[in-house]
């Protein structure tokens, strides 16, 4: 198993009359892309300051790559890329000096590093704009880029596909896949748009109201949201009998309504069909029935809910 | 803390706002010069269009620099504040302690280097337009030994107040808050112990240690149109001022540093 570039134990964050964050245990493991998940005010963005170091935990604690000591937590920073809700620039300077600056700031070496991010990101011809005239995708691309500077080998990012339009949207998850195969970038990366999350993800963490319902790789997930089959038959017993002799190993439930649930088809549906008529058994209904990770986290949602 | 230091000097440098501050308040002292000038010239029996008189409008209002050093932060890192700066060289491994001090550094060394070419712009111009008296021993230099010596001396709390404003800024974050802070601290509290001085001895003896206080009282108090004097003229008045500010700095580095540590920054 990779080790943890982040880990999270007990973080708890409260203000006032709202706890944003209560116990929060998340793991984010080297080569990982971990999709935090959660609607708004679930402390989505809370947990990913304190992580940047903007903001501090009430209780627990955090350990970023390996390191617990509050000074080297932060000098350890230095090794990752953020963009937390929105991109902080001077809205005065052109995008060019504001990645300058920060490029001084860090200690990053050659003033090629600039453009190149620029490059990487799409936004070079921009690059002599002033930061208040860019739109909102193009700040997006902005943030991303600053992310980038000195090639970090954690990328954690809030929401990074908001504002961007569809090519936009693609250009980002093309580039964040290829970040993290080539370049090994870990990447952190909270969203509510779940469709985006589940096309890159290697990891999710399921987060609702402060509390994390659920941490889970994208393989279990997908293993837990596999399709299962409905059979409306005119014999179901006697189809049990045929499936526990023609393919062995098949998980399947007797349901009411003369209905069989195959739970992990190995099959296409299909051939589960022709199975019926092959032994003369009438198929009166045969549904196909897939849970996306949309309806997935709503599940675990209305589960806490309980 | 030197990347850090060198970043903000990159982006001092290629921003506006320092030229427009500098260049605003040299052109009002200039102005200040001209007007006089104007009168002196155009106004028969105005008697106050003198190398001396102009230098005296600003000896005695020092605390002018401390204004001058409260608008080059408050113009300069709002910005940060208002747009989420900071929170990207938080994010970027940069150490809290490391950036105030960086930027107290910074933003000091800018403060008195716009104070002395908006000085440089004063001097020059009152030398060129206005009137004095160089067969009077004295007369034409100095006047300008009590300002540059007066400068000197309050450079110290120019630098607390930069300190100051900065701490506050941490503590904060709102220009508005920022300004009532300063405000309070520079120029109420000084008042309050200087007007309870008149009942209570001790409130005047620590009064007396504060800077907007003696660079008031101690100063105008000793002006006349003949004679010239100041507080910073005498070593012990010199050194006053230079403790003063010593102190300011640590007081307010401390809080400066005490409040930016755990702070959140939105």
């Amino acid at each position: 198993m990779n080790e943890a570039v982040i880990e999270a134990r007990d973080i708890t964050k409260q203000y006032k009359n709202l706890t944003a964050l209560d116990h929060v245990d998340i793991t984010v493991r080297r080569g990982e892309i971990y999709g935090l998940i959660g609607d708004n005010g679930a402390g989505k963005s809370t947990f990913l300051k304190i992580v940047a170091g903007q903001i501090f935990p009430t209780g627990g604690y955090l350990r970023l790559f390996g390191n617990e000591d509050e000074k080297a937590v932060q000098k350890s920073r230095s090794r990752m890329g953020a963009l937390v809700e929105n991109a902080g620039f001077f809205p005065k300077m052109s995008v060019e000096k504001n990645l300058e600056y920060y490029r001084i700031q860090r200690g990053i070496p050659g003033k090629e590093t600039v453009e190149s991010v620029l490059r990487t990101v799409n936004l070079l011809e921009k690059r002599r704009v002033k930061c208040e005239k860019l739109s909102m995708g193009m700040k997006q691309r902005f943030g991303l880029a600053l992310a980038l500077l000195g090639e970090p080998e954690l990328l954690m990012l809030d929401e990074p596909i908001n504002g961007l339009d569809p090519s936009g949207i693609i250009e980002m998850r093309e580039l964040l896949l290829k970040l993290n195969q080539e370049k090994r970038i870990t990447i952190l990366l909270s969203s509510h748009i779940l469709s985006e999350l589940e096309q890159i993800a290697t990891m999710y963490g399921f987060l609702s109201r402060g509390v994390v319902l659920e941490e889970i790789s994208a393989q279990a997930l997908r293993e837990k949201c596999a399709g299962c089959i409905d059979l409306r038959l005119t014999e179901p017993e006697k189809y049990a009998a045929v499936l526990e002799k023609e393919l062995p190993g098949t998980a399947y439930q007797v349901l009411q309504d003369q209905t069989i649930r195959i739970t992990n088809p190995g099959q296409e549906s299909a051939r589960y069909g022709r199975l019926a008529y092959e032994h003369g058994i009438g198929v009166q209904g045969l549904d196909e029935r897939h849970m996306s990770l949309e309806d997935y986290y709503v599940n675990i949602k209305n589960r806490g809910k309980l | 803390m030197a990347n850090y230091m060198k970043s903000e000097c990159y982006r001092i440098l290629h921003e506006k706002t320092i030229y427009l501050l500098t260049l605003t308040m040299a052109s009002l002292l200039v102005l200040m010069n001209v007007v006089l000038y104007l009168f002196s010239a155009y106004a028969p029996g105005f008697y106050y269009g003198t190398l001396r008189f102009s230098f005296i409008m600003l000896i005695s209002d020092m605390e002018v620099f401390y204004i001058g050093a409260f608008l080059v932060v408050m113009l300069l890192s709002s910005d940060e504040y208002k747009n989420g700066v900071l929170k990207n060289a938080v994010a970027g491994g940069i150490n809290r302690v490391h950036m105030f001090i960086g930027k107290c550094i910074v933003y000091g060394i800018t403060a008195m280097v716009s104070a002395a070419l908006i000085l440089a712009a004063f001097i020059s111009t009152a030398y060129l337009l206005l009137e004095t008296d160089f067969s009077i021993p004295l007369e034409s230099t100095l006047p300008l030994k009590v300002l540059l010596l007066g400068a000197a001396a309050n450079v110290p709390f120019s630098l607390a107040t930069v300190v100051l404003t900065m701490a506050l800024y941490n503590i904060f974050q709102k220009d508005a808050q920022v300004g009532i802070g300063c405000a309070v601290i520079m120029y109420l509290i000084p008042t309050a112990f200087r007007l309870l001085g008149f009942q209570i001895p001790i409130c005047a003896r620590i009064a007396a240690w504060m800077p907007w206080n003696f660079v008031k009282t101690e100063v105008s108090a000793a002006f006349s149109i003949i004679q010239m004097d100041a507080l910073w003229m005498h070593p012990e008045g010199f050194l006053k001022e230079m403790i003063a500010g010593a102190v300011g700095i640590v007081l307010f580095g401390a809080l400066g540093i005490w409040g930016f540590r755990k702070k959140d920054i939105a």
